[in-house]
């Protein structure tokens, strides 16, 4: 049985312009120990969904409607909010995108590592100050002792960073949700602190959730990938097969419009045509189908399911894909034509 | 691979065609017609300025109105209950003694004379302990407080904002020296020196003889002197940050002339503010007028102002004798004022979108 | 920290020094001086009054006898005293032109306990009515309480200090009568003109705090703490509250030196015999000894809160660097 279960969850918000469905569909399973990626673009729904997971989402104006989340066999949705509380910060760990604006101005870094224990464990102040400062150490912070007195505008961003991930990690949880924890900081700091969290997870055996807009990013962490597009997922399976061989447009678009050291000095990178639609004003036909260049009749008319891949045997041998999950009825098509050509 | 490079010029049609429709849509004329509708569609906005309109109005009119005068008095003991319209709608007491009126407001009573003649309204609102009309007082004291507004107004527009725009745009030194001329202006208790001031200035001259300023000039430049200090403050504060705003500096780069970037870009993101500054600083001055007026110090009898009105109010107050119409019209009135400038101010800020966090 | 109050001793002298000058300035060019006006003196009484308090110095020397914080008085004002010091630097605000024999000095120690008791009382209220009606609307917004709260505070905000002392008067103390209607020396004598003066400002704070409040509670670091499974009353204490009191805090400078404008009149209207009414009499008779006292000693007050406050704040917000501030 998989530590994280969330099936069909659908999540959306009252706004000024009306009902906005932030999330139409989300599902994704998360196993003991592994590392699991969701990407998209900003707006495709992925933050929201893993705030929802634990309850994070302001309610209102935000309102879960339909789906569950299975933790531990337990359904967070459906748990009385003082559960929910003890299991946040105990078993379920997070880390923000902006560690500048998600570390508290006020506090010292040793008060906000040492409340997460003296919610959750019974601690002396002493024995808190000593977990706080060996958490410190072991997200690789020179000088534990002083950084503990120190208030946050007096790190570095990738120093606030790592103390996030020390606040996270303190009880020891077993679930890491990242919602972008490396957007707001610089190129070099970021692969350091992927690095940080891969090492942590294999000592620990933790599970993590991250959740990203940079699939290259993420693409030798986490084993399995899934793409948001428009609060759905669109497309799921194992990273490195995915990064291969996109089987929806939108992935294969997304691939496309990050570019490579190997590329020619004036090679144009691709970005996407159009933008994505307002989530207050749902299309019928597939969300993607605008912006998409293979689209056909059928596609702005019914919206796809997420389906396993349907590859011919001799196909799925050549190309290596197992258990692939894809919302779009061409995807077999343009598989098959990419690989062919 | 052809595709992406086809794909790269579709993004950047795309980007030009969204870069020019948020470039066409707020412009200044779009940023003002929506403040408008955002005004008209706030129902506190909308009757807060019915009632601060009807007001000038009736301030600027008061003279032409069949009320009896302010000033008359009638030696009575006591100061009369109100006696409401339909009981005593008008009566032929009428006496014109108004004490000195400028040459405006004598034709204007003149005028009434002629069309009203003894006739006068009732005492809707009782009357003090003088005798005199309190509903009459009142209306002719709204003068004196929308006099002051208007004047500190005025004040707060050119000085205030002059101060602070030129502190904005002159060098560091410059600006250093005139912040700081406001800041120790601003940080000695004001009211102090302002009743010291007037106390000095309404000392009766030993041969008697008037001074050579009068105490209501006095008093008006003394409002005057305290209402532009935060004006200037704040203009100079939205200067600076304009200044180094990323759209100013990208018109510099272009080679705008600074009047260019004056007249373009500092000008029209400092009126919002000034506006919003001027619709707080009505009301303090307002209060202020009727602070000083309460002591003793503002405009002298037979003059009367919402002041000087509470505070007779608040002296009639005794436990023997309840006169609770003396203290509760000017209440009412200028409650009424003061809430309608707020809830303006407070409309007009949400509509310039001026406050982030307060909602 | 020592470069930050050395700043701030510099620009106190200095507005010390500004009220003192232009108040001198004042006084010296009142035409016929202070006795001199509603009835003339006999020329040897004339003399004798004009002696006693130095008006036939010339100008240098009483602005020096003014200032301090040497006396330049040989034989002292009252006539038994040979002081060395005297002046504003050697804390003396020299004798009263009409109370008789009595310093200014004695004046305000006598009244100064009585209007810091109505201050201090007033600032209750307002932080009271302020954080409670505050909290009240930003924990539960658009509700019935919240619009009730936010009615209240503009009303508040919009009346002035006298006219909600005489609407209270009225309802409270003659309609009802469960206050004095005026009066000092009981706990019930102060509740009425205490909560007239603070009431404006406690509409105040409860607007400004209701927006901080607002503002902190949808913080990302609030996500972070309830991520953390911290308790929600310990997220609204430990974490929105702080943020949300800085705002509340740099006002209190300003409502502290507006609450000791109002007590001038609140003072008159309930006839406390505080420092405001001493001020207000001093002024209307025109003893501008008094005057200038206490306009000095309010000056002092002003500036005193105001340091507070400022060091209240750098205590709350370790990014406040009070060496920059200054």
């Amino acid at each position: 049985m998989s530590l994280l279960e969330v099936r069909n969850l659908r999540v959306g918000f009252a706004t000024a312009r009306g009902w906005a469905q932030a999330v139409e569909s989300f599902s994704v399973s998360v196993d003991e120990g592994e590392a699991v990626a969701i990407v998209g673009e900003s707006g495709s729904g992925k933050s929201v969904s893993a705030l929802a997971i634990a309850g994070l989402l302001p309610r209102p104006p935000a309102r879960i409607e339909t789906g569950e989340v299975l933790f531990g066999g337990r359904d967070l949705l459906r748990m009385p909010e003082r559960e929910l509380r003890m299991l946040r910060g105990r078993e379920l760990g997070f880390v923000f995108q902006d560690p500048s604006t998600s570390l508290h101005p006020l506090m010292s870094v040793g008060e906000q590592l040492e409340e997460a224990l003296l919610v959750h464990e019974r601690l002396s102040r002493a024995e808190a100050r000593a977990r706080a400062l060996a958490a410190l150490a072991e997200v690789g912070i020179a000088e534990p002792d002083e950084r503990l007195a120190a208030f946050p505008h007096q790190l570095s961003g990738g120093m606030r960073q790592r103390v996030m991930i020390a606040m996270a990690l303190i009880c020891r949880p077993k679930l890491l949700i990242a919602d972008e924890p490396t957007t707001a900081l610089d190129v070099t700091v970021q692969a350091q602190l992927i690095e940080l969290l891969r090492k942590l997870q294999r000592e620990r055996g933790m599970a993590i959730l991250i959740v990203t807009h940079d699939l290259a990013l993420v693409s030798g962490f986490a084993s399995r990938t899934q793409v948001m597009y428009a609060g759905s997922v669109v497309e799921s399976g194992f990273t490195s097969e995915l990064i291969a061989h996109p089987a929806h447009p939108y992935t294969a678009a997304l691939l496309r419009s990050v570019p490579a050291l190997d590329d020619a000095l004036d090679a144009r990178f691709g970005g996407i045509a159009g933008t994505p639609p307002d989530p207050t004003q749902p299309l019928p036909g597939c969300a993607f189908a605008p912006r998409c260049a293979h689209a056909v009749a059928a596609c702005r008319e019914r919206r796809p399911k997420l389906s396993p891949l349907a590859l011919q045997p001799s196909q799925s041998g050549a190309l290596a894909i197992s258990s692939r999950r894809v919302a779009c009825g061409e995807a077999t098509r343009l598989l098959s034509e990419a690989t062919s050509a | 691979m052809s595709e992406p490079a086809r794909k790269s010029e579709w993004f950047g049609d795309a980007t030009f065609e969204r870069v020019a429709a948020q470039l066409g849509e707020p412009s200044q004329s779009g940023l003002w017609a929506d403040v408008r509708r955002r005004l008209r569609s706030n129902a506190a906005a909308r009757w807060s300025l019915r009632w601060l309109f009807a007001l000038v109005l009736v301030s600027l009119l008061v003279p032409l109105l069949p009320l009896p005068s302010p000033a008359a008095m009638a030696l009575d003991k006591q100061p009369k209950p109100p006696v409401a319209p339909w009981v005593e709608p008008y009566n032929e007491r009428y006496e014109p003694y108004y004490g000195e009126l400028n040459a405006v407001d004598t034709a204007l009573v003149g005028l009434r004379r002629k069309a009203f003649g003894k006739k006068q309204t009732g005492p809707w609102l009782g009357t003090d302990a003088k005798g005199r009309d309190t509903l009459s007082r009142i209306l002719w004291g709204s003068r004196t407080s929308l006099l002051v507004a208007l004047f500190a107004a005025l004040t707060s527009l050119t000085v205030g904002v002059a101060w602070g725009s030129v502190a904005g745009l002159a060098s560091a030194r410059v600006d250093n020296l005139m912040m700081r001329t406001v800041d120790v202006l601003q940080s000695i208790p004001t009211i102090f020196l302002v009743i010291f001031l007037l106390s000095f200035l309404n000392a009766p001259r030993p041969d008697g003889s008037p001074s050579f300023v009068s105490r209501e000039t006095v008093f008006f430049l003394v409002i005057g002197a305290v209402s532009w200090l935060s004006m200037a403050r704040v203009v100079r504060g939205q200067v600076l940050s304009l200044r180094s705003a990323a759209f100013v500096e990208a018109a510099r780069s272009q080679g705008a002339s600074t009047g260019w970037i004056v007249r373009a870009h500092i000008f029209p993101n400092v009126l919002p503010i000034v506006l919003v500054y001027l619709a707080l600083t009505l009301p303090s001055v307002i209060l202020y007028e009727a602070f000083l007026s309460f002591l003793g110090l503002g405009v002298e009898s037979p003059k009367v102002s919402w002041g000087v009105l509470a505070a007779d109010g608040a002296e009639a107050i005794n436990p023997l004798a309840t006169f609770w119409w003396l203290p509760l019209g000017p209440a009412l009135a200028m409650g009424a004022t003061l809430l309608a400038l707020g809830l303006l101010g407070d409309a007009l800020r949400d509509a310039l979108d001026l406050r982030r966090g307060e909602r | 920290m020592r470069r930050f109050l050395l700043r701030r001793a510099l620009w106190f002298a200095l507005t010390v020094w500004a009220v003192v000058t232009i108040s001198f300035v004042l006084m010296r060019n009142v035409p016929g001086g202070p006795f001199s006006a509603e009835r003339k003196l006999h020329p040897t009484v004339e003399a004798a009054v004009n002696a006693r308090y130095h008006l036939d110095w010339p100008a240098w020397r009483q602005y020096l006898q003014t200032l301090g914080p040497l006396n330049l008085d040989e034989h002292g004002v009252f006539g038994d005293r040979s002081d060395v010091f005297g002046g504003i630097l050697a804390l003396d605000l020299g004798p009263s032109l009409q109370h008789r024999d009595v310093s200014v000095n004695e004046l305000v120690a006598q009244s100064l306990p009585v209007s810091a008791a109505l201050g201090a009382a007033a600032l209750f209220w307002a932080l009271l009515l302020g954080i409670g009606g505050g909290l009240v609307s930003a924990l539960r917004p658009g509700t019935a309480l919240d619009t009730l709260a936010r009615v209240l505070s503009t009303l508040g905000l919009s009346l002035p200090n006298f006219i909600v002392a005489s609407l209270l008067v009225l309802a409270l103390a003659v309609a009802v009568p469960l206050f004095p209607v005026a009066g000092w020396g009981s706990f019930s004598h102060l509740v009425l003109p205490s909560f007239a003066l603070g009431a404006p400002f406690g509409a105040y704070v409860a607007r400004l705090f209701r927006a901080g409040l607002l503002e902190t509670l949808s913080q990302d670091y609030v996500r972070t703490a309830r991520a953390k499974g911290v308790p929600a009353h310990q997220v609204v204490l430990r974490h929105a509250l702080p943020g949300a009191l800085v705002p509340v805090i740099s006002f209190l400078g300003t409502a502290a030196a507006g609450i000791l404008t109002g007590s001038l009149v609140i003072e008159r209207i309930f006839t406390i015999p505080g420092t405001g009414s001493h001020f207000v009499a001093g002024a209307l008779n025109r003893d501008y000894a008094l005057a200038m006292g206490v306009t000095l000693v309010y000056t002092v007050a002003v500036y005193g809160l105001n340091l507070l406050v400022d060091l209240a704040y750098a205590v709350i917000d370790p990014r406040v660097d009070l060496e920059k501030e200054a």
